[in-house]
């Protein structure tokens, strides 16, 4: 199999199969973070490709978006509050113009899973935060390249402070099982190798009370002895394990299977016929994310049965899509609010639980986090004075929608859903908002956040 | 065989043989053969003896074994970094118990944050599925039993931890402290005796309280495993060989604790001062000459102070109360402040910034005024106006305005501003009266900023007020105008903003070299603080700012005994950010309504750029990051208490907390001159309860009650039932004081046992029901000693600082701020006894002159007297090890010694066993030219000149840190160059490979070295 033939070829669309509401709606509940109406339509008009390019080609941010983004970058730096900077990536992932970015920059954040419970400094998980939002859809040699000199990342597994004389493995144990290669192709001497060759890096701190920690790679730290990595005999130094790696077949595959689980469906483990043609892309393209990425969410495989509401939500993407789908006016919300609602439902932003990041899937659902999607469905519709959340106005949103009157709840289900509910089901939702009152719509729109496929991705 | 097998080996083989050295020495002993030969088997030694107290203490809060374990090793991790300090104790145990209550009380808030959220139910702890409730009663009794033996005394948790923590015998025990048997056994009955009290108040009994922890710990002797004592020792050999402790066999969760316990301690240190000042006043300089028959003739001024029954001298008093009262109206009070009453006039000029003059200019004299007189310092007053008017046509003004001095201003600065100019300033001298200055208005440049929300959205109609204002970098540290609130209706200040639609704003009247920092007062957002800094921005840039969203912080104050709501409490709220900045405070403060309730907008700290410390080197986030006091309406019988707290979660907007103020007794008083009965106005009144045997204390009270007395002579405040003290000042420097040590006022346990010299002193017992009790205090006034200053060559000097232990400006005891600034050779030292002989020293450091003055009684009523300085003499020394080779990089510090007395103790257990501390200043602080810095490291040859000491001056240098420990005393004459030989360093680091050798000397001379 190959990427111009089977399931990774472009999908086409046709009478059987057509460009439809749902597909633009998976397209961006799989690359971004939920859709709006208006965004629904359009690139329900716009078609396939020309969708995906704009999500791959967004337009830049304006001079007022800009100057906001950093204000409030600049607040979370001058706070050091680990809740402003959980806010400050929420405030990105919502009205960011490149969600895609914010939705890769989300899936490295679990990959190079990095917590700040040990790193313990908000401008380091800052500083991590944007190297990887830099490089989310980038070459992934230099995105490993720095992450192995990232000081958050050095914190985290123990890099700063290993020395030639005492090589720390932690990092290299990692890099090796979770980062590049996964579990079972390497040995306990490569990992002893790229300790050593990872060594050198310093933790300083000069210069008083202003002074932050400082990171060097201080070289009579390094060890510039002869190493046995991968089969590979030399004087190896960081770049050079990194290069060794890549250059393993496992390499791509280990990557490809986790983004196929990110955009594709984690219900059962891709077949391995259907990673090979995209990890072979993502090697003969020098490992440029962007590319394989744009692979997966052009194909016929990714708007298949297979694919289509075989994720379930992660609380980001579930609580963050809800904001942006509704339309939440931003002086009706509190980001810090939707920060702990992330929380709360098992997903706290900068504090993984562990170096494997978020296991996802199933083990987004269980007794306590469904019933926290619901009090993050009832706070942002009907309010929450002691959360900073005002009642959502409904009303407002089917006037903007442009839904006729009678309509309004099977406009919304259209929009939250696509329609794909029971029968049974969507006339309960619809009989609740029949009468078109603010307060029947919020009960409707409820019911219709509390359906089991409006968890699924 | 490696070194570490080696070791290893010997280390069985030790333990094979009993370790006979080992069980005999002291933990101080084994402590010291630790930190100095690395000797694991003196280590293993102290784990024996108190790992499993240690680990009980761990278990008892920590419900995860794990948890526990860490929190075990961290407390002997932070033992061996912190040996240096502790290595004299004779037994380490209750110190070990304090620091791993501490340890693992954080490691607890550590653990059940992260619990609930992500704990699941099957990873609850085995015991909790067996018996819930029993478990939680256990652990609520066995944190009561610690937190409370925590509270205790060193002197009094010691002997309790030993016997009954530790299982030792009473012979056992007692041979470890060093004690005879006897003196344990009263101690530790008297140590029983308290604790029950205090466990009692908390509703428990001590046995009750023991068992607990007996139980919780199957025995108080459980063994450690021994996996965790090898794994601790290994820790503790590799932080000793100075390899860290990250890299050891410990958890991450242990190294974290270890850091957190040793910042805490680091900060305690600091603290001790600090929190001494507040408690007591501060350092006071000793008036050795003071005799207890004099004390005790002051004493006998104050009326409740003779040792009469409590209630008959309440009468006394009470009764010459309502006989002055009677007869008051004749009597005119003494004045709070005569310096009010003086005028000085600041005239000048202000022109542009082409040196023209500006007419019509709006000019102001603000003063940053210090604390009252004798009053403890504080965080400083805001800023206030001191008088403005305009300018003439030829841009001259001329103000009238109170009389300012450095004892009471920190700093008078003339502002002017004018439409379409940049506000300008200039500081004038504040001792003048007659201040001329010149004032320049720069052009102006206008300050645009933007709000916006968390969300992004544009803040609009935002109000923020102009706090703070500083000037160019020179003065960054220096605030022109810093104020909570600035002085309203200064014409020359520049308006508060209002944000529009947009959520933009302009500041005008302000030029680009400032540093601008607006508050935000809308109840939409938090209090928070915004920095504009111009002069880092082109002219058209503008500073955006996102704010955060408000946190109300609501609630009901009640009465503890009735349940009746407060009306018009003082409630306030202080924030803690985990960025603090240098010297700032955010604080909210209310009132309660009718119904005792309050709402409160807590601040957020700042969210500007100005210096910061770390959040590296900081300790972890303190358990509790807001403080609530609330203060009961004057004249109420109830007491001042506090909470801390935490804020539930980020997205709570609104917190509540009810607090209950328990009930005191109500203290009314009059202060008079003990001479002529007339009433002293402001006189400064502080009760301080003794903590160690007063069973009223408790922990949430607020300290340190506060009243000034009014016009006549009255005052009133609502004490701590039980022992304690009412400490009075005068309103000025002109009161005679009196000598007593902090021992006396507070019993033991609260800090080093400085000398307080407070103008009188009322000692208290009072029954929680006892009605109003009612004293009469009466101030000595004395006299004011004045002079002239001369030099070698008989001219006056021109400046010079003087030095005495009566001229305390500031609280209850001598500082090192508490020189006086003695200007072209006039001096004045008001408030001398003419009964006692005074001791003055001056030094002009720049001309290096001195002289130590007595002057008898007979010469200070006859004033004025003529000082003639000498040439200051200078001191040489070299250090050494014990064992006779030199110590490099050795910072000594030198301190001029007012009245005798112990040197001030480096650790805080040791520090209310000692006798009185001595008073004194280091001369850092009087002549940092010559005394401050790298220029005090010992050179290449190990040896440090210390130059400009006072003749015939007691001095000391002193060292007690990582570096070692030594102390000197010596006396230099006019002019000489006295030296000191060698002095010895106890506890020295070993000399680096790289210093080259040096023969021992011939002879080594004690390390006391006096000279007469």
């Amino acid at each position: 199999m190959t990427i111009t033939q089977g399931p990774w070829t472009p999908f086409a669309p046709s009478a059987a199969d057509p460009w439809d509401l749902h597909k633009v709606a998976h397209l961006h509940r799989r690359a971004g973070f939920g859709v709006t109406w208006a965004n629904l339509q359009h690139d329900f008009r716009a078609g396939a490709t020309a969708s995906v390019d704009r999500l791959l080609n967004p337009p830049a941010p304006t001079a007022e978006e800009t100057q906001i983004l950093d204000c409030l970058r600049q607040g979370v730096l001058d706070s050091r509050d680990a809740e402003r900077l959980k806010a400050w990536w929420l405030y990105r992932m919502l009205y960011d113009p490149d969600p895609l970015r914010e939705k890769m920059t989300l899936f490295w954040h679990s990959h190079f899973a990095t917590s700040n419970r040990k790193v313990q400094s908000i401008p380091l998980m800052l500083r991590q935060n944007d190297l990887l939002r830099r490089h989310a859809l980038g070459d992934f040699s230099a995105l490993l390249r720095d992450i192995l000199a990232d000081p958050a990342m050095l914190v985290w597994l123990d890099g700063a402070g290993s020395t030639k004389t005492r090589p720390n493995e932690n990092l290299a144990r990692e890099f090796l099982e979770l980062f590049a290669l996964g579990f079972d192709h390497y040995t306990e001497d490569d990992v002893r190798a790229a300790a050593r060759a990872f060594a050198g890096w310093i933790r300083t701190r000069e210069g008083g009370f202003q002074a932050e920690d400082q990171f060097h790679y201080d070289p009579t730290k390094v060890d510039e002895g002869v190493k046995t990595f991968l089969k590979q005999t030399g004087p190896w130094k960081p770049a050079d394990i990194v290069r060794i790696t890549l250059e393993q077949p496992a390499c791509a595959l280990h990557l490809c299977r986790k983004l196929y689980r990110f955009f594709v469906g984690e219900s059962e483990e891709p077949a391995a016929d259907l990673i090979e043609p995209l990890a072979e892309e993502l090697r003969s393209h020098r490992y440029d994310m962007g590319h394989v990425v744009g692979i997966i969410l052009r194909s016929q495989h990714f708007y298949s049965r297979a694919a289509y509401r075989q994720r379930v939500k992660s609380p980001v993407e579930f609580s963050v899509g809800l904001i942006h789908t509704l339309e939440v006016p931003r002086r009706d919300m509190s980001l810090l609010a939707l920060a702990v609602a992330c929380e709360r439902q098992g997903q706290e932003l900068f504090y993984p639980p562990n170096v494997k990041g978020w296991d996802g899937g199933r083990t987004w659902i269980n007794s306590t986090t469904v019933l926290e999607r619901g009090n993050w469905v009832a706070d942002v519709l009907w309010g929450n004075a002691d959360l900073g959340l005002k009642p959502f106005n409904p009303l407002s949103l089917s006037e903007r929608c442009g839904l006729p009157q009678g309509k309004t709840v099977g406009g919304l289900l259209d929009l939250l859903l696509q329609d794909d509910v029971a029968a049974e089901v969507r006339e309960i939702i619809v009989r609740t908002g029949a009468d078109g009152k603010a307060d029947s719509l919020r009960k409707a729109l409820q019911l219709v956040l509390h359906c089991p496929e409006y968890q699924l991705a | 065989m490696g070194s570490g097998q080696l070791s290893s080996v010997m280390r069985h083989i030790r333990k094979l043989a009993g370790m006979p050295g080992s069980r005999n020495q002291t933990d101080g002993q084994l402590l010291e053969r630790f930190t100095v030969a690395q000797d694991e088997a003196a280590f293993e030694t102290l784990l024996q003896r108190h790992g499993p107290m240690v680990l009980g203490v761990c278990r008892r809060l920590l419900a995860n074994p794990h948890d526990a374990e860490d929190a075990f090793q961290a407390t002997f991790l932070v033992l061996v970094c912190k040996a240096g300090s502790i290595a004299k104790r004779e037994s380490a145990g209750s110190w070990l118990h304090g620091v791993a209550h501490r340890i693992a009380l954080r490691a607890k808030v550590r653990t059940e944050r992260q619990r609930t959220r992500t704990m699941p139910l099957a990873d609850l702890p085995d015991e909790a599925s067996a018996d819930i409730p029993a478990v939680a009663d256990r652990r609520e009794l066995c944190a009561a039993l610690d937190e409370e033996l925590n509270r205790l005394p060193e002197k009094l948790r010691a002997p309790l931890v030993l016997f009954y923590l530790e299982g030792k015998s009473r012979h056992e025990a007692a041979q470890q402290l060093s004690w005879p048997e006897g003196t344990f056994q009263r101690w530790l009955a008297r140590a029983r005796e308290l604790l029950h009290s205090r466990l009692v108040r908390r509703g428990l009994t001590l046995s009750a309280a023991l068992s607990a922890a007996e139980l919780s710990t199957s025995g108080a002797t459980a063994a450690v495993p021994t996996v965790l004592t090898a794994a601790t020792i290994k820790a503790a050999v590799l932080i000793a060989a100075g390899k860290g402790a990250a890299a050891g066999p410990v958890s991450a969760q242990a190294v974290a604790l270890t850091k957190a316990a040793l910042h805490a301690l680091f900060l305690t240190k600091l603290k001790i001062a600090t929190a001494f000042m507040l408690l007591v006043g501060f350092a006071g300089l000793g008036a050795g000459m003071v005799t207890q028959q004099v004390l005790a003739q002051r004493q006998s001024e104050v009326s409740t102070k003779a040792e009469m029954p409590r209630a008959r001298s309440m009468n006394v008093a009470g009764n010459r109360l309502a006989q002055a009262e009677k007869t008051a109206p004749a009597i005119a009070p003494v004045p709070p402040d005569p310096g009010d009453k003086k005028t000085m006039s600041v005239d000048g000029r202000v022109l542009d910034m082409n040196g023209r003059p500006v007419a019509n200019a709006d000019v102001a004299v603000l003063g940053r005024p210090k604390d009252p007189l004798r009053t403890p310092r504080g965080d400083g007053q805001p800023g206030v106006a001191l008088g403005q008017g305009k300018t003439d046509g030829e841009g001259h003004f001329r103000l009238t305005v109170r009389q300012t001095s450095k004892e009471r201003f920190w700093a008078v600065t003339v502002f002017a501003r004018k439409s379409g100019q940049a506000l300008g300033w200039t500081e004038i001298d504040t001792d003048l009266e007659h201040a001329a200055s010149e004032v320049r208005l720069p052009r102006e440049r206008i300050l645009r900023g933007r709000l916006i929300d968390l969300q992004g959205h544009a803040a609009a109609n935002v109000k923020a007020d102009i706090v703070r204002i500083v000037g160019p970098a020179p003065q960054r540290y220096r605030p022109l105008l810093k104020s909570d609130r600035p002085p309203g209706g200064l014409a020359c200040l520049p308006e508060p903003v209002t944000t529009d639609a947009q959520g933009r704003f302009a500041l005008r009247g302000l030029d680009g070299t400032l540093t601008v920092t607006i508050e935000v007062q809308d109840d939409r957002f938090a209090r928070q603080e915004l920095e504009i800094k111009p002069w880092d921005q082109d002219d058209r840039t503008e500073t955006t700012f996102a704010l955060a969203p408000a946190r109300v912080l609501e609630g009901t104050v009640i009465c503890a005994d009735s349940g009746k709501p407060v009306p018009n409490a003082r409630v306030r709220v202080q924030a803690h950010p985990e960025v603090q900045e240098y010297g700032r405070i955010y604080l909210a403060e209310t009132r309660t309504d009718e119904q005792g309730r309050f709402q409160l907008f807590p601040h957020v700290g700042n969210t500007g750029g100005a210096a910061r410390v770390p959040a590296s080197i900081l300790p972890p986030p303190p358990a509790a990051t807001f403080t609530l006091t609330v203060y009961p309406p004057a004249g109420e019988p109830y007491l001042a208490v506090w909470k801390g707290f935490n804020w539930p979660k980020a997205d709570v907007v609104k917190h509540r907390i009810d607090l209950s103020l328990p009930r005191g007794v109500v203290v009314r008083g009059t202060v008079t001159e003990a001479a002529s009965s007339k009433p002293v106005a402001g006189a400064y009144v502080e009760f301080e309860p003794q903590y160690d045997n007063n069973p009223f204390y408790r922990n949430e009270i607020v300290r340190g009650q506060k009243s000034t007395s009014g016009p006549d002579g009255k005052f009133q405040l609502t004490v701590l039932p039980g022992p304690g003290h009412l400490l009075i000042n005068g309103p000025s420097l002109d009161y005679v004081h009196i000598e007593t040590t902090v021992k006396e006022l507070y019993g033991g346990g609260v800090g080093p046992n400085r000398r307080n010299y407070p103008d009188a002193l009322v000692t208290l017992i009072l029954k929680p029901d006892a009605d109003t009790h009612e004293v009469a205090v009466g101030l000595r006034r004395g006299v004011t000693l004045s002079g002239c200053l001369v030099g070698p060559d008989g001219k006056a000097v021109e400046r010079a600082v003087m030095l005495c232990h009566s001229y305390i400006p500031h609280g209850f005891d001598f500082t090192q701020n508490s020189g006086k600034e003695v200007r072209d050779g006039q001096f004045e030292l008001p408030g001398c006894d003419p009964l006692k002989k005074v001791e003055v020293y001056f030094l002009d450091p720049k001309n290096q002159l001195g002289a130590k003055v007595e002057i008898s009684p007979g010469q200070i009523s006859r004033a004025p007297i003529t000082v003639q300085l000498q040439r200051c003499g200078s001191a040489k020394a070299r250090f050494v090890r014990e064992d006779g080779k030199p110590v490099a990089d050795l910072w000594p510090v030198t301190e001029l010694v007012l009245s005798p007395g112990e040197p001030m103790p480096q650790t805080f257990s040791a520090m209310h066993d000692k006798g009185p501390i001595a008073d004194g200043v280091f001369l850092a602080n009087v002549d940092p030219e010559r005394h401050n810095g790298p220029k005090l490291r010992t050179d290449s040859d190990w040896r440090v000149t210390l130059l400009n000491l006072i003749p015939g001056a007691r001095h000391w240098i002193d060292g007690d840190g990582f570096r070692g420990k030594f102390h000197a005393e010596f006396t230099v004459n006019a002019g000489e160059m006295l030296d000191l030989g060698e002095i010895k360093v106890l506890g020295a680091p070993p000399p680096k490979d790289s210093m080259p050798p040096r023969p021992p000397p011939a002879t080594l001379k004690p390390s006391k070295q006096g000279k007469p």
